[in-house]
């Protein structure tokens, strides 16, 4: 909770950051008079606000990955660090928080801090909820080390390249809609933002990124089922006809066009940023199932152990697990 | 004479008011056509039309006693325009003397720009002053007026070192891209038009990359000549042009590398359009040149490609409607003047000095304005009190040769030159009978009556100009304005000046038109 918190106050000052743009026009880096007097803010004091939200997005990154590995070690630093849904929403959010530092170096990027932090936030929110309400660790014993491997970081780096397509489309929707406000001071500012087409190229290379690891988590995902009966209990017979299989493969396809966007003509713009958007309201449907839905044997749609992840049955160590976690996240 | 501006500019309407009241170029258009009418009605009065992107303004100077007035100047401008009077007076500026000078030289200093500092506007200004100078509808006063402003508009900028950081609104203009494109790179540049605001977004995009690694940066003109000169100045480097007649491309190189591009034909705009990433619209059209019809034809041909329009043309080359269109972006004036806005506080030091010399420069000039036409005042006074005067003396002559001839037969007129004589009057040295001593005697008494009767409106000038009204009524009066100086109450508001030049003017029917005198503050 405590890192959320922490994500939370980094996104509130990116968006405090994003109106303070919409005040004034940044020109190299530095503030207008005409911006400080709208915004209250000096050159040296936006300096500041930015190394602050940096600070508290580090901060949330360190925490997160703290969390993962002393969960690992808990584990007994066997196979992947992720042996849970928590576990892989915590790597989720260390490497979008990175990816938010990373991003916000780059010339032409700016403003992304203010749609990606958000995201964080409710990531880590999420983990609260999935290690407090909903927490079931995976069932790590049907698939061999290699395939789980591949499954797990294909399914979470995919969910990272579609939180990267959604985060650029809203972003993408935003600055689109201040290029095209006619409204007296909506072009202020729109020069220190990401360009429409670094957004779409961002766009593009986070759906790309999306459509192989979703590819690999979907392709061993089907050897999971085929190698494992608890599996195909858990999702019904036929297999393919469960809402998760559905949803899946509906947010892959989305990726699979998305990636191809400029290709086609007709979707480009403002309907890739919506795809993009689409396509990660699919995958949170997906996981939505997985963690929370009412299903066969009422464990959700998700190959998940009774136990803590180390033994078949549950036993303290899950609860003493699920209570750190509640405590940290 | 009077200095007045009455004018439309980016402060006091937006684009689509600004564009219905241009007063086009060419021996057709709106500028000639309001320049005859001015002229056939006000033949005395001089004008300078100045027509830029951001404004039109008319300049003239009148006598203070007769038109154009406010109400004229705005009913020719309605009628030239064809919009309605009431619309007119609503968005129209209106300056009188100092105000008026003043306007032009920040004008001219591009105080009054969108962007402080900008250059172009002197130019345009240059220009507008050369039109109406081979026209013949500019005289003395605007020759001094434009002469001083031009002059301030080069010294102002180099004294609050707008040169430094020097921008325009073209590339401003091409800023505008960097919401849509990560950069220029790549890209295909349009420009239609030749003008000095398309060749400046072109130049700027060529800066910033266009025309390289793919991209190439188009110049579509009218004329085939001036679309050609045009790509020749920008340097772009000619290819295959499917079906454009114009193929004599230059090949020169930009800095190490090759601008691709050139002169295409007016007939290939279509072509262009589909080619085009960002569009820079400039021409002189009167008409919309890019239509909301014709684009959305032609934007699926685009396959969804995002293209700026960047139209800065006066009145606009594109209709408003286009903007509403998908992967549209379109900018005009207001929009650039929306985006600068903050630059002017940037540099509000620079600014802060560039208006105080500015008004400095615009008394100066109007103070010599005043006191030229003061000096030409007196001057006409002086000489009709004179012709006044030489007609009395001689009418006195007549009659005083009459009565001594017949009441003593000339017998006495050598007694009374030698009494004239020795009671110490000075005697012109070729006055050798009695009547030239009589005449020497009326012409001093005409003299001096004369210049008393000068002496008062001479000392109220004086008073009013300062310094150099001590010079006006010297030149004059000598002698008598340093004796005067200390007894000389202040018993006038110098505010009164152009009253009583013009009240003289009126008593003594002396005229007031370029080469003649003129007057002051008041009406």
């Amino acid at each position: 909770m405590g890192l959320t918190v922490l994500a939370a106050v980094a996104a509130a000052v990116a968006v405090r950051r994003l109106r303070a743009d919409r005040a004034g026009v940044v020109q190299g880096g530095e503030v207008s008079g005409d911006r400080s007097q709208a915004t209250g803010l000096n050159g040296g004091e936006r300096w500041g606000v930015l190394e602050m939200q940096n600070g508290l997005v580090g901060l949330c990154v360190a925490g997160a990955a703290v969390v993962v590995v002393w969960r690992w070690g808990v584990r007994g630093w066997g196979g992947l660090p992720i042996g849970a849904h928590v576990d892989g929403l915590l790597v989720l959010a260390v490497l979008l928080g990175g990816s938010v530092l990373y991003l916000q170096t780059r010339a032409r990027m700016g403003g992304l801090a203010a749609f990606g932090l958000p995201i964080l936030a409710f990531v880590l929110l999420w983990a609260v909820c999935a290690s407090a309400w909903t927490y079931h660790p995976f069932a790590l014993d049907t698939l061999g080390g290699v395939w789980r491997a591949v499954h797990l970081v294909g399914v979470y780096g995919g969910t990272l390249g579609a939180v990267g397509a959604a985060g650029a489309g809203a972003m993408y929707l935003y600055v689109q809609q201040r290029l095209k406000d006619r409204s007296p001071g909506a072009l202020r500012g729109v020069r220190g933002l990401a360009s429409l087409e670094s957004l779409e190229t961002l766009i593009v290379r986070a759906s790309g990124l999306g459509f192989v690891l979703l590819t690999l988590g979907l392709v061993t995902g089907v050897l999971v089922i085929y190698e494992s009966d608890r599996v195909l209990a858990v999702l019904g017979d036929p297999w393919w006809g469960s809402p998760k299989v559905w949803l899946a493969v509906g947010a892959w396809a989305v990726y699979a066009v998305l990636m191809n966007v400029r290709l086609t003509g007709e979707l480009r713009g403002r309907r890739a940023a919506w795809l993009a958007i689409g396509g990660l309201v699919l995958l949170l449907g997906v996981y939505g199932l997985v963690t929370a839905w009412p299903a066969p044997e009422e464990r959700g749609y998700g190959v998940f152990d009774v136990g803590c992840g180390m033994c078949d049955v549950r036993c303290d160590q899950t609860e003493s697990v699920g209570r750190v976690v509640k405590g940290v996240g | 004479m009077r200095v007045v501006m009455l004018g439309v500019n980016h402060r006091t309407a937006d684009v689509a008011a600004r564009e219905k009241l241009v007063l086009g170029p060419g021996v057709d258009g709106g500028e000639a056509v309001c320049r005859a009418r001015l002229r056939e009605a006000f033949p005395w009065a001089e004008l300078v039309v100045v027509n830029t992107c951001n404004r039109t303004e008319l300049y003239v100077a009148r006598p203070a006693d007769r038109g154009p007035s406010a109400a004229a100047l705005r009913e020719v401008f309605a009628e030239v325009t064809g919009v309605d009077a009431s619309t007119v007076s609503a968005v129209t500026l209106w300056r009188e003397q100092e105000p008026a000078v003043h306007h032009l030289m920040r004008v001219c200093c591009g105080l009054d720009s969108m962007l402080l500092g900008e250059t172009q506007v002197l130019g345009q200004v240059k220009r507008a002053y050369a039109v109406a100078d081979e026209a013949g509808t500019v005289g003395p006063v605007l020759h001094r007026v434009f002469q001083r402003a031009i002059g301030a508009g080069k010294r102002v900028r180099a004294e609050a070192g707008f040169e430094k950081g020097r921008t325009s609104v073209a590339s401003a203009a091409m800023e505008l891209t960097r919401g849509v494109f990560a950069g220029l790179r790549g890209k295909t540049v349009v420009g239609l038009g030749a003008g000095e605001l398309t060749k400046g977004m072109l130049r700027a995009a060529v800066r910033e990359g266009a025309g390289r690694q793919g991209g190439a940066v188009w110049v579509m003109n009218r004329s085939a000549e001036r679309g050609l000169a045009t790509a020749d100045e920008l340097g772009l480097f000619g290819r295959g042009l499917p079906t454009d007649p114009i193929r004599d491309l230059l090949r020169q190189r930009h800095r190490g590398e090759e601008v691709t591009g050139g002169a295409r034909a007016w007939g290939d705009l279509e072509g262009l359009l589909i080619e085009a990433d960002v569009l820079a619209c400039g021409t002189s059209a009167g008409e919309p040149v890019v239509t909301k019809r014709m684009m959305r034809r032609l934007m699926g041909k685009r396959r969804g490609r995002p293209l700026v329009v960047l139209d800065v043309a006066m009145p606009r080359d594109v209709e408003p409607a286009v903007g509403g269109l998908s992967n549209v972006y379109l900018y005009d004036l207001d929009d650039l003047q929306e985006l600068v806005d903050t630059g002017h506080d940037g540099r509000s030091a620079a600014a802060e000095l560039a208006e105080r010399r500015v008004s400095e420069l615009a008394a100066s000039c109007m103070a010599e304005l005043q006191h030229r036409d003061l000096g030409r005042l007196i001057k006409q006074l002086r000489v009709k009190l004179t012709e006044m005067g030489a007609a009395e003396t001689e009418r006195t002559l007549r009659k005083l040769r009459a009565a001594w001839q017949e009441e003593s037969g000339g017998a006495e007129l050598t007694w009374l030159a030698e009494a004239v004589s020795g009671g110490g009057v000075a005697v012109d040295e070729r006055a050798t009978g009695l009547d030239g001593v009589m005449e020497a005697l009326l012409a001093e008494h005409t003299h001096r009556l004369i210049n008393k009767m000068l002496h008062l409106p001479v000392t109220q000038m004086k008073r009013q100009g300062g310094g150099a009204g001590h010079t006006v009524a010297e030149a004059f009066l000598p002698g008598r304005v340093a004796r005067d100086e200390e007894g000389a109450a202040a018993h006038d508001d110098p505010a009164r000046l152009g009253f009583y030049a013009a009240a003289l003017r009126r008593l003594f029917e002396l005229e007031d038109e370029p080469g003649g005198g003129g007057g002051g503050d008041a009406s």
